[in-house]
């Protein structure tokens, strides 16, 4: 409906550009047409005075030649009489006193004295050369008339001679010029705006069609197109409409594909629990999904402030470091992230302090290869923290509440020991219970540890000497380890003598390895460690020459408190969790775990670590990613 | 009581201060004193709060004859963290030579380290063997006495024996000498000796460790001692020295304890 009162306006419109278009046509040809025949006249009038200069001089030629004429009277009297010849002009003679000797239209008798008539004044004074012309009124004749008047000689007397036309004559050959331009141009004054406006009409035709096409282009309103293109305008012809009706369907088209593309991006923007921001190359916010906006923006902040846009620095005004990343990703066209930054966000009405990761990604334009922005992601790892930070607590506590009354036991039976004297018996008795509270604080410190371990959602990842960690371990664990005589040697391949691991945890895994190799591995036998690295890892190699595990039991030994023997175990002072902190270790490096083992021969744990880089790649959007691979999250 | 050498025992009684809210571990600990340090005068603090004002009110009245000779600091106490108390004390000028052993049942590396780094001089972990605490604190009380008979002029603070007012010690007589003015150390007796070639960084670390008498130095600190703080190399660097250190240290090479996930510490006789 409200396309259609458009099409009326527009309709409306062009008429009345017609119309004007007219008007100004008719006033122009009037207006033409009047400067036209005031020139008209002039030239006729102009061409008049010449015919009667003309004729003055044959006059005049005639009247110098008194020997063609018998007398002077009878002279002029035939001058006077070629009125006969030329009936539309009077001629006059007047002697030099201003009487009219001879009149062809009237008697001389009741004529006034003609010296002071305009044309015989400007012929006695030359103000026009030779003739003298005025335009008068002749009260003899009551009729306006042209004159003409030049000084002829006769017997060495002055005469003037005037001839004179009724200016009515001259008025009738302009009007019959007027009615001959009348005649040819009138019908051209009715029909040249009919057919002009007609054109006018026909041409806006298409160019309504083009105009209102281009609104369906900009107002993107392709169902609002009409079925039926050939009646929008008349002047349509069918290469207009097609290649308008084609250029519409690509654009629509093109539109549907980006309009879908947009839905995509923005639900998958909008569905992430993560801020996410675009900036352009000047620092301005391309976009910034609701997650964000909520997090790091006022309610009155807005991204656009006119022709101002929002920028990065504006926001992160206490964390510099936030916008260097930025800057870092757009110049360098490389991933930037910087772990566990603390923001303050303005959910739930308040400042609220948030641990994020932040991951910032390069935009690059594919046709130019250049970097033209940057997104960044961040990822809210606050519940993470805070589960992590309780955990702490929580093991923080336990191991207070555990370790401080086993202090005081432990304590107080060494107390009582010293106080009384132990008979051989007893004495058996102490070192059982002190072996029982040795097992319990080494059973609860596996314990923690795993629990620890298991907690840690973040390695301080470093290239650690594989050397010093080795030497570092045996070193502690010769003192303790006297019992028996075992060989332990440390080989340590030239491109194996770095890792990249948490220097904490390695040393952790290592000493479990060593001392479950030391335990099952029989008096005079031998622990080889290895260090060595392929391509893609660094491989630790802890070789012993013990009792071996069995193959139905090399699945299971990394469980918790599984024992393949139970007795020969618990003789051993196992806790049960030492292979599976081990395993928790090796998970938290992406590390791999391998066991070769032959009963009686022995066991080789091999951990393969992997080589630098690998066991850094944390870019969170892994999270995103999948959710890429869901369309069908993403259309609904 | 495993008390062999009681030299630590001086003529004067010592005034150890327990700051602990377990009544039990605090009763163990003065039963134990009472039986076998007669010397030692024990006082007891059940609240971080307490302890807090205990030293404020030292320092504020400058009453330095209060100042116990050593603290044995619980972590988890009531009001006012192990932690806090140990940072308040050392930020304090009149505690410089307060000897704190941490007595603590949080046994993970990280919060040793965090006590260390604190200002704490040695740590025990709960549960702990009486006797082990007993000698950490005749060691401590014995470094407290060294330290206060050295002159003030004598540049190096050293547990070990003093050959001149440079030369630092450990190993026993034919162990390795230490030259800090020359940056030099030696092995073997005074006629017959052998030069130990070190590097710069080996022997700063060799030094410090020397130097600190037995107490537990956190790779961070040795770090930042001897590399200094604004070079951003990883904790970890340290151990290739270490391990090199010990190396050409060969048969002392011992006296280098590594003391798991937090750092090292010089363990030698005369420390002790």
């Amino acid at each position: 409906m409200k396309n259609k009162i458009k099409k009326q306006l527009l309709k409306i419109f062009f008429k009345k550009i017609a119309l004007v278009q007219s008007i100004v046509y008719i006033f122009l040809f009037i207006t033409l047409g009047s400067i036209a025949s005031w020139y008209l006249k002039q030239y006729i009038l102009k061409q008049t005075k010449e015919e009667l200069t003309s004729e003055l001089s044959i006059i005049k030629y005639f009247f110098e030649r008194p020997s063609i004429a018998s007398t002077e009277r009878a002279l002029i009297s035939d001058i006077c009489s070629l009125k006969s010849k030329t009936p539309h002009i009077r001629i006059t003679i007047i002697n030099s006193k201003g009487d009219v000797l001879c009149d062809s239209d009237f008697d001389t008798k009741n004529m006034a004295n003609h010296l002071n008539r305009p044309e015989i004044i400007h012929v006695k004074n030359k103000t026009e050369g030779e003739f003298g012309y005025a335009e008068h009124f002749s009260e003899t004749l009551s009729m306006k008339m042209l004159y003409g008047a030049t000084i002829a000689k006769m017997h060495n007397q002055n005469y003037f001679l005037r001839i004179a036309i009724p200016i009515k004559d001259i008025d009738q050959m302009v009007n019959v010029y007027y009615h001959g331009f009348f005649i040819f141009v009138l019908p051209l004054l009715i029909f040249g705006p009919l057919i002009g406006l007609m054109f006018i009409y026909r041409a806006s035709g298409p160019t309504t069609t083009v105009l209102e096409r281009l609104n369906i282009i900009i107002n993107k309103s392709f169902n609002e197109r009409p079925q039926d293109l050939t009646q929008i305008g008349p002047l349509d012809n069918q290469a207009l409409n097609s290649l308008l009706n084609q250029t519409e369907k690509n654009i629509e088209h093109k539109i549907n594909e980006l309009t879908i593309e947009n839905a995509k991006l923005n639900a998958l923007m909008q569905s992430t629990e993560d801020p996410i921001v675009a900036i352009d190359s000047n620092e301005s916010i391309w976009f910034a999904n609701d997650k964000f906006r909520v997090s790091f923006l006022n309610a009155s902040t807005s991204i656009n402030r006119g022709h101002e846009k929002l920028r990065i620095k504006d926001i992160f005004r206490q964390h510099p470091t936030i916008k260097k990343l930025f800057l870092e990703t757009i110049s360098s066209g490389k991933i930037c992230s910087e772990k566990n930054i603390i923001l303050f966000s303005h959910e739930d009405k308040g400042h609220t302090s948030m641990h994020f990761d932040l991951n910032i990604g390069p935009i690059v334009n594919t046709k130019s290869d250049k970097t033209i922005g940057a997104l960044g992601v961040f990822h809210n790892i606050t519940e993470r923290i805070l589960s992590e930070q309780m955990k702490e607590e929580f093991v923080c506590n336990i191991s207070h509440e555990v370790r401080t009354p086993l202090s005081s036991i432990k304590g107080f039976f060494q107390l009582f020991k010293q106080g009384i004297e132990l008979t051989p018996d007893l004495s058996l008795y102490a070192k059982k219970i002190e072996r029982g509270l040795d097992r319990v604080v080494a059973l609860f410190d596996d314990l923690l540890k795993l629990s620890s371990i298991e907690g840690k959602s973040q390695l301080n990842l470093e290239l650690l000497s594989t050397f010093s960690v080795t030497e570092d371990v045996l070193s502690l664990l010769a003192p303790i380890y006297v019992d028996k005589k075992i060989t332990v040697t440390t080989h340590i391949e030239k491109a194996g003598e770095n890792v990249w691991a948490d220097g904490a945890l390695l040393e952790n895994l290592l000493t479990n390895l060593i001392d479950n190799a030391y335990k099952y591995t029989e008096n005079s036998g031998a622990i080889d460690i290895l260090w060595r690295k392929d391509p893609t890892h660094t491989i630790l190699e802890v070789k012993d020459t013990g009792v071996g595990i069995s193959l139905g039991h090399q699945d299971k030994i990394f469980e918790k408190f599984y024992r393949v023997d139970i007795n020969r175990s618990r003789n051993l002072g196992g806790t049960g969790l030492g292979l599976s902190i081990v395993k928790q270790i090796v998970s938290k490096h992406n590390a791999l775990i391998e066991i070769e083992s032959t009963l009686g021969v022995g066991t080789t744990f091999r951990i393969k670590f992997p080589n630098a880089g690998e066991a850094t790649k944390t870019w969170p959007l892994t999270d995103l990613t999948d959710r890429f691979n869901r369309p069908q999250d993403l259309l609904r | 009581m495993q008390d062999h050498n009681p030299k630590c025992d001086t003529k004067s009684n010592k005034r150890i201060l327990i700051i602990e809210d377990d009544a039990d571990i605090a009763e163990m600990i003065t039963i134990y004193a009472h039986k076998n340090h007669p010397s030692w005068l024990l006082e007891l603090i059940n609240c971080g709060n307490k302890a807090y004002l205990f030293f404020k009110n030292i320092d504020d009245k400058k009453i330095t004859a209060n100042i116990p000779d050593i603290c044995i600091l619980d972590i988890l106490l009531p009001v006012n963290n192990g932690f806090e108390i140990c940072k308040f004390i050392r930020s304090r000028s009149i505690y410089n030579n307060l000897p704190i052993l941490m007595l603590t049942a949080l046994a993970t590396p990280e919060y040793i380290i965090q006590g260390l780094e604190a200002g704490a001089d040695d740590y025990v972990t709960k549960p702990f063997d009486i006797n082990v605490l007993s000698a950490r604190i005749k060691g401590l009380l014995k470094k407290k006495d060294v330290i206060a008979n050295i002159p003030s002029s004598s540049a190096p603070v050293s547990t070990s024996k003093i050959f001149d007012q440079d030369l630092i010690s450990f190993g026993g007589e034919n162990g390795p000498r230490i030259y800090p003015s020359l940056y030099k150390v030696c092995k073997g007796s005074l006629n017959n000796y052998e030069e130990i070639t070190l590097t710069l960084t080996e022997f700063k670390i060799l030094l410090q460790l020397v130097r600190s008498g037995g107490k537990v130095l956190t790779r961070k600190i040795l770090l930042n001692t001897i590399i200094g703080e604004d070079v951003h190399v990883t904790e970890r660097t340290i151990d290739t020295h270490v391990v090199s250190l010990r190396k050409k240290l060969t048969d002392y090479a011992q006296y280098i304890e590594t003391v798991r996930g937090v750092g090292y510490r010089m363990v030698c006789p005369e420390m002790q």
